[in-house]
């Protein structure tokens, strides 16, 4: 049996070599240079306006368009990301930022899960005391 | 002992009955208003309006090169921006709404991702109530006043700043119970 | 005339219905035989009318009755016979209809453990069934009868959404409701327990296979509507956090809790006040997930009707179907008295303690993050948006522990035992997820959140083997053949092996798709070659072909891999002339190791067309993973069964 399992082990382990070369798929073809990259990230994060619940990077909507080249052109001009969510989020609000930003009407939002979780353990391990000793 | 147990059985309803309440005063909103439920508000309200920058396109045709819009001429009075394009349904439909605002206060109109010779044959087809009409071909003026489609109309007060904003086609009503008591008010 | 039949007979069962509510509600707590029969009968009643009904209203979508308001709406000459059954469910009334059909259909099926459930206890559930049942009934006969008819009749319908002549989609709803109603049946046992005040480990062991069946259902319900949206959409996504997607998955959480907190119960004495809210909440957040879609309060891809009037509606059948079993609850879980055995801090007992602490807060999580713009909005009128990045921060790192937990979970024992070789296990899996998580590393588009995720899908991997292994080596069996294995484990645990095994593959389809996959939008023409990396992507051609209710624009390409030819995909794009619209069908190769997709875009012999490219890793493992998971449920039902039927028999 000790055998099977040590057989196991080598066969998993070569499973990660061998999807190495699946994965690992070099684009020589596209350059995924940094702007491009960038953009994509940015864009994944603000919201398509027009589109019930997508991001513009998910959508062909026009103003989707627009937002894209508008950000790829603040890139390359040197804008961090936070000018361009700060720039976006000027003009069109919070609404169009799919990640929310930290703020007061968020702290909730951001930190209720973690508290209820907080909470949760306590009870937990109160629940764990209270099975150990009779 | 005995309280705690007491919270913990009465939390979830609590819970409950609080999500409960807000849904039925959300879905109560969304009742009153139904075609105000999508639209974001407007983040530019009370603040001054963003340079508009474009060409100017004279009526016949010609875009008048090194010619921007006039903003200044309208200092110390009130204007309104009109956002629209030849290829917008909404737009014909508001058209004679935005015709009798002009009458009472100059209409800026700004063509939104066009070409001049559609927005001529628009503007003839159905009038041209505009005092200037830029051109904004990229959409980049539009994305600067945080317009996301067309229509939208901006009414802008004596000391430049932008007070109301509409989004989608000016309607009877609103034009009645909203825009016009603005402007009345100088 | 067969359509009002249809409506009379919808009629006829809301009105049986309350008769039995009421005779229920008069013979409460009475165990006697004529009172269980008289309920049992009527829900045999119930189903066969709702059939009936739910059969005419199939017969007029495929003879295109379109002097219906709903045919007419939602369905065409020009449509496929299966799309025009299918049709019948994938619209707002349609699918209440196939909602009340499952929920009588599974309470007829609880009446028939007559002799498996107490009968104070077993009318209690037909009871709260029935009441369910009269709800929804209400809601269709007041607010959304399918059975309306047209004033004038049209020459022919308005079709159907293109994106829903589907058959992943046909088959989405009907297995989602029958987790809704699987969840509706432990929601029963649950106030039915509260009403009758008894409750034991029978209880628990009865309750278990109607979670399991709802828990497989959603399983593969919520996996098809991702499957769908994956290679519908064209954008190669299958999870975006929408409301609507959140609705179905907030169940499904609530579900794995409730199974694992059920589990517990039946050992041992504990938790039963929790067991009773999780699975009142379990139906409430099912409620939710069947009328979110429908009530206008959220904006959504899948918004159904968006009718105001209607969520009102809902909002009350909410308050009613949860609020009432909530106050009840307050008032009488002082009932239950728990086990004061012991049992170790590290134990069977507190690891799934702590697997419902975390389940339960990641779905508190998602709800957050479903209902939060519109509290915010409601209160002070500004509105957010909240998209994968806030999940990714917030429920990603909630679950992470869980998917710890599952894998050294089994290795712990119940009670005061202690746990076997506890040691050995840990440390072989902590060798092993090591050494993945530096192959991981080695490759070079890791991150440290994809060597995260990748890490814990290999421990759980492991874990299961490593438990699988121990378990056959401590057996005094000789289990030297792989039947003999199979039929060892299929007396113990198989199901939950099986299950595991799934939410390891599952992940490990999440970190090769997410992680490491690779995308792009080019422009090409009709004989350019397209190079990636070992692969190669021929362009054949454009051509135009026609279909049975749409025009299609099809590419053809050819994918070598190596210089070898690989396979033909052909991208289209299709219009469809009666609903006027439009849509994309990727060509997307799967294999074992993952997907090529292929979408075509907007183009034309002078320009070209623009093509995206994407290549997913190991998404089949996705779905995969997600059968496993289901299949797992499935086994542990029949073997529940088989065990009670030698448990029977023995008796």
């Amino acid at each position: 049996m000790l055998k099977k399992i040590n057989l196991f082990i080598f066969v998993f382990s070569l499973f990660f070599v061998t999807a190495q070369n699946n994965i690992n798929i070099k684009e020589n073809y596209v350059k995924s240079d940094y702007v491009t990259n960038k953009t994509r990230e940015i864009g994944q994060n603000i919201r398509c306006l027009v589109c019930q619940n997508q991001s513009i990077d998910d959508s062909s909507s026009q103003i989707a368009q627009d937002l894209r080249i508008l950000i790829k052109e603040k890139i390359e001009t040197g804008s961090t990301d936070k000018e361009i969510y700060e720039y976006l989020s000027n003009r069109y609000g919070d609404y169009i930022l799919l990640n929310p930003p930290l703020k007061t009407n968020t702290i909730l939002l951001w930190f209720l899960p973690f508290i209820i979780l907080i909470l949760g353990l306590f009870l937990v391990m109160k629940i764990l005391k209270k099975s150990r000793f009779k | 002992m005995k309280s705690k147990i007491i919270i913990f059985n009465i939390l979830p309803l609590t819970l409950f009955a609080l999500i409960l309440a807000v849904s039925a005063l959300v879905l109560y909103e969304v009742k009153k208003n139904p075609s105000n439920q999508n639209l974001i508000n407007s983040q530019l309200i009370g603040k001054k309006i963003p340079t508009i920058k474009i060409e100017k396109i004279d009526f016949f045709q010609q875009k008048v090169k090194d010619q921007t819009l006039n903003i200044d001429k309208y200092k110390n009075n009130f204007f309104a921006v009109n956002f629209f394009a030849s290829w917008c349904a909404p737009c014909r439909v508001e058209a004679p709404l935005i015709e009798e605002l002009s009458k009472l206060i100059p209409v800026v109109g700004i063509a939104y991702k066009d070409k001049v010779k559609n927005t001529k044959v628009f503007l003839e087809d159905y009038g041209n109530p505009y005092d200037q009409i830029g051109l904004d071909d990229f959409g980049k003026i539009a994305i600067d006043w945080g317009v996301y489609g067309v229509p939208e109309t901006f009414i802008v007060n004596t000391d430049g700043k932008i007070i109301y904003r509409h989004a989608g086609p000016l309607l009877y009503n609103v034009f009645k119970s909203e825009v016009l008591p603005l402007i009345r008010k100088k | 005339m067969i359509p009002e039949i249809g409506h009379i007979l919808l009629i006829l069962t809301f009105v049986a219905s309350i008769l039995q509510v009421l005779f229920w509600c008069f013979n409460i707590k009475k165990s006697d035989d004529i009172t269980i029969n008289v309920l049992i009968k009527s829900t045999f009643i119930n189903f066969v009318f709702i059939l009936f009904s739910f059969g005419i209203l199939v017969y007029s979508f495929i003879i295109s009755d379109f002097s219906l308001v709903i045919v007419s709406d939602n369905s065409h000459t020009l449509k496929p016979l299966i799309y025009k059954i299918s049709g019948t469910w994938g619209n707002h009334e349609g699918s209440l209809m196939l909602w009340i059909l499952i929920l009588s259909f599974f309470t007829f099926l609880v009446s028939r453990k007559k002799h498996q459930i107490p009968y104070k206890l077993l009318s209690s559930i037909i009871g709260i069934q029935t009441i369910i049942l009269c709800l929804f009934l209400s809601f269709i006969l007041f607010t959304s009868n399918p059975f309306e008819r047209l004033n004038v009749l049209p020459i022919d319908g308005n079709g159907l959404n293109p994106l829903l002549q589907d058959p992943g989609l046909a088959l989405h709803p009907p297995l989602l409701y029958f987790g809704y109603v699987g969840l509706s049946v432990s929601f029963s046992f649950a106030v039915g327990a509260l009403i009758t005040g008894e409750i034991n480990k029978e209880w628990a062991r009865q309750m278990r296979p109607w979670i399991t069946i709802a828990w497989s259902a959603l399983t593969i319900g919520i996996a098809l509507g991702s499957w769908w949206a994956y290679y519908e959409l064209g954008w190669g996504g299958w999870w975006f956090w929408d409301p609507v997607e959140n609705a179905s998955f907030m169940p499904w959480l609530i579900a794995t809790a409730l199974l694992h907190s059920v589990r517990i119960l039946e050992v041992r004495f504990i938790l039963i006040n929790w067991t009773i809210l999780l699975s009142i909440l379990g139906f409430s957040f099912s409620l939710l997930g069947t009328f979110i879609v429908r009530s206008g309060l959220l904006t959504s891809v899948h918004a159904f009707a968006s009718d105001p009037s209607r969520g009102l509606f809902i909002l009350i059948i909410l308050g009613i179907a949860t609020g009432g079993p909530l106050i009840l609850y307050a008032t009488k879980t002082s009932l239950f008295k728990e086990d004061k055995s012991q049992f170790n801090i590290i134990s069977k007992e507190s690891a799934l303690l702590i697997n419902n602490l975390f389940l339960t807060t990641a779905a508190a999580t998602v709800l957050i993050g479903t209902l939060y713009p519109l509290f915010l909005d409601a209160f002070n009128g500004n509105k957010i948006s909240i998209g994968p990045a806030y999940y990714n921060a917030t429920f990603a790192p909630i679950m992470a522990p869980v998917i710890l937990l599952m894998a050294i979970a089994p290795f712990l024992s119940w009670g005061i035992k202690k746990p076997n070789k506890i040691a050995k296990k840990l440390i072989f899996l902590s060798v092993i997820t090591f050494l993945g998580g530096l192959g991981l590393f080695m490759i070079d588009e890791s991150s440290l959140f994809s060597i995260i995720c990748g890490s814990l899908a290999i421990w759980l991997l492991t874990g299961v083997i490593v438990d699988l292994t121990f378990q056959i080596k401590a057996t005094n069996l000789r289990l030297n053949s792989f039947k003999a294995i199979f039929l060892y484990f299929s007396k113990n645990n198989l199901g939950v092996h099986i299950a595991h095994m799934g939410v390891a593959v599952f992940l490990v389809g999440v970190t090769g798709e997410q992680f490491y996959k690779t995308e792009f939008n080019i422009k090409k023409n009709v004989g350019d070659i397209i190079n990636v990396g070992n692969k190669s992507l021929i362009f054949d051609k454009v051509e135009t072909l026609p279909g049975p209710n749409y025009k299609s624009e099809t590419a053809t390409f050819t994918l070598l891999k190596n210089k070898k030819i690989i396979d033909v995909l052909k991208p289209e794009k299709r219009f469809y002339p009666i609903e006027k619209s439009q849509t994309t069908e990727a060509a997307i190769l799967s294999d074992f190791w993952g997907d090529t997709y292929l979408v075509l875009g907007d183009g034309n012999k002078e320009t070209g067309w623009s093509i995206r490219v994407y290549f997913n890793p190991l998404i089949s493992w996705i779905w995969g993973g997600a059968g496993f998971m289901a299949l797992g449920g499935l086994v542990s039902i029949l073997q529940s069964r088989k065990s009670r039927k030698k448990l029977k028999n023995a008796i």
